[in-house]
């Protein structure tokens, strides 16, 4: 989960651009990570040591943790930790990276050296919310006012998106005080003591990969189903949201039927937030707007 | 009664809802199944076919769900109408239970959620 903070970073920072990060997060499903980059993301090797025991590789019919251990650059019980953390996402989509020829072992090893020195926990800090801190601070949320409503929203939203659509994504943009487009969109509002409109949309390409994606099936147009799709995920947001409310602060909130609209140009003010994810199916919007 | 016997209207104004709860239906071998898009139209097709359990949406175009069941139970105070919302709030949940809903379902509707609501129905 949170693939999206580190390929955030690498393509913040200039080190791949936003083709090469999508066509990894599209190849992690096949990757495993090697234990190459397992072993720099763990802080046991340097990319030096990695590419000399891959140049060993060459001449000798012999596993990597075999001749790591041999060289004396990791223990055996090193070797059964790092088999075990293979699946971790950044090392995957780090992995993916290396293997298009994206990156370099050594990009890598300092990206992630300088990526954990950033994003590192703040004592009694969970992994979790370090991950959704980060992410506050990735969508310069904490500068918005009502920041907590705000937080709240957007976090559940991405949680559902990578629940209901896949985690196959990067942030692409994040507007303010800016109006945005979306050629197909679906709108509902939240009424109570909370007011707001929120909007999902997207290109074409992106408003149909909502709805494949989150209806399980095969859908290749636009038309009422397509619609009714992607206006079931945003319900589904604010009925999760408004139970939430009403669980942890006992706020009632109502929401109104959703609107399907097309070439949709949303006014975000600057207390505003509209965040944009690229998939690898489409691009795809989230607008919130709080009264 | 039979399961393969039961004939249950489904409401909701998303067709996705309508046709994921007819496919858990469908494996659970109900026998017949009638589709309303509001709550105007669940009160239209009660009124004409009296099933034997509804499943209702809240929030819908035209007439809420809420309203729709009020006025099913005053045609019928046997009718036997499952709320199925995303919005399980204190406050739905509360007036669905006022106007006498048989049960509330939290979405996205699970089967074993929908069987353990038709084997109550069986009993009763």
């Amino acid at each position: 989960m949170y693939t999206q903070l580190f390929g955030h970073y690498l393509l913040n920072n200039g080190i791949i651009d936003a083709d090469e990060l999508h066509a990894a997060l599209t190849a992690m499903s096949r990757i495993k990570a090697k234990l190459g980059a397992a072993a720099i993301d763990a802080g046991y090797m340097t990319a030096e040591q990695v590419e000399e025991v891959h140049e060993l590789q060459h001449t000798m019919d012999k596993r990597f943790g075999d001749i790591a251990v041999e060289k004396g650059f990791l223990t055996d019980e090193q070797v059964r930790e790092l088999l075990a953390k293979q699946t971790n996402a950044n090392l995957v989509l780090g992995q993916a990276l290396i293997d298009f020829g994206f990156i370099t072992n050594k990009q890598f090893e300092d990206s992630l050296k300088d990526y954990k020195h950033r994003f590192s926990l703040i004592d009694g800090e969970t992994e979790e919310e370090r991950m959704e801190n980060e992410m506050i601070q990735i969508l310069g949320i904490d500068s918005l006012p009502d920041s907590d409503f705000y937080a709240e929203y957007i976090l559940l939203f991405i949680r559902n998106l990578i629940r209901f659509l896949g985690d196959d994504f990067s942030f692409s943009g994040v507007s303010r005080n800016v109006t945005v487009s979306m050629n197909y969109a679906s709108k509902q509002n939240i009424r109570g003591p909370i007011n707001a409109t929120v909007v999902l949309g997207g290109t074409e390409r992106g408003f149909i990969g909502i709805a494949a994606r989150y209806a399980g099936e095969d859908l290749s147009e636009i038309d009422g189903y397509t619609k009714a799709c992607v206006g079931e995920l945003l319900n589904l947001q604010n009925g999760l949201f408004a139970v939430n409310a009403s669980n942890d602060t006992g706020v009632e909130l109502e929401l109104s039927p959703q609107e399907s609209e097309e070439n949709l140009m949303m006014n975000i003010p600057e207390n505003g937030i509209a965040v944009t994810l690229s998939f690898s199916f489409g691009d795809i919007k989230i607008a919130v707007v709080k009264e | 009664m039979k399961i393969s016997d039961i004939t249950v209207m489904i409401c909701d104004d998303s067709p996705l809802i309508r046709k994921k709860i007819a496919e858990i239906l469908g494996r659970l071998g109900i026998g017949s199944i009638i589709y309303a898009e509001n709550g105007d139209d669940a009160v239209k097709k009660y009124k004409e076919s009296t099933p034997d359990l509804v499943f209702m949406d809240i929030v819908m175009p035209k007439k809420t769900g809420i309203e729709a069941l009020r006025e099913i139970r005053d045609f019928d105070r046997d009718a036997k109408v499952v709320m199925a919302s995303t919005v399980g709030t204190q406050g739905n949940l509360i007036a669905a239970i006022k106007e006498g809903a048989f049960e509330f379902l939290q979405k996205p509707v699970k089967e074993e959620d929908v069987l353990k609501i038709i084997n109550r129905m069986l009993k009763e």
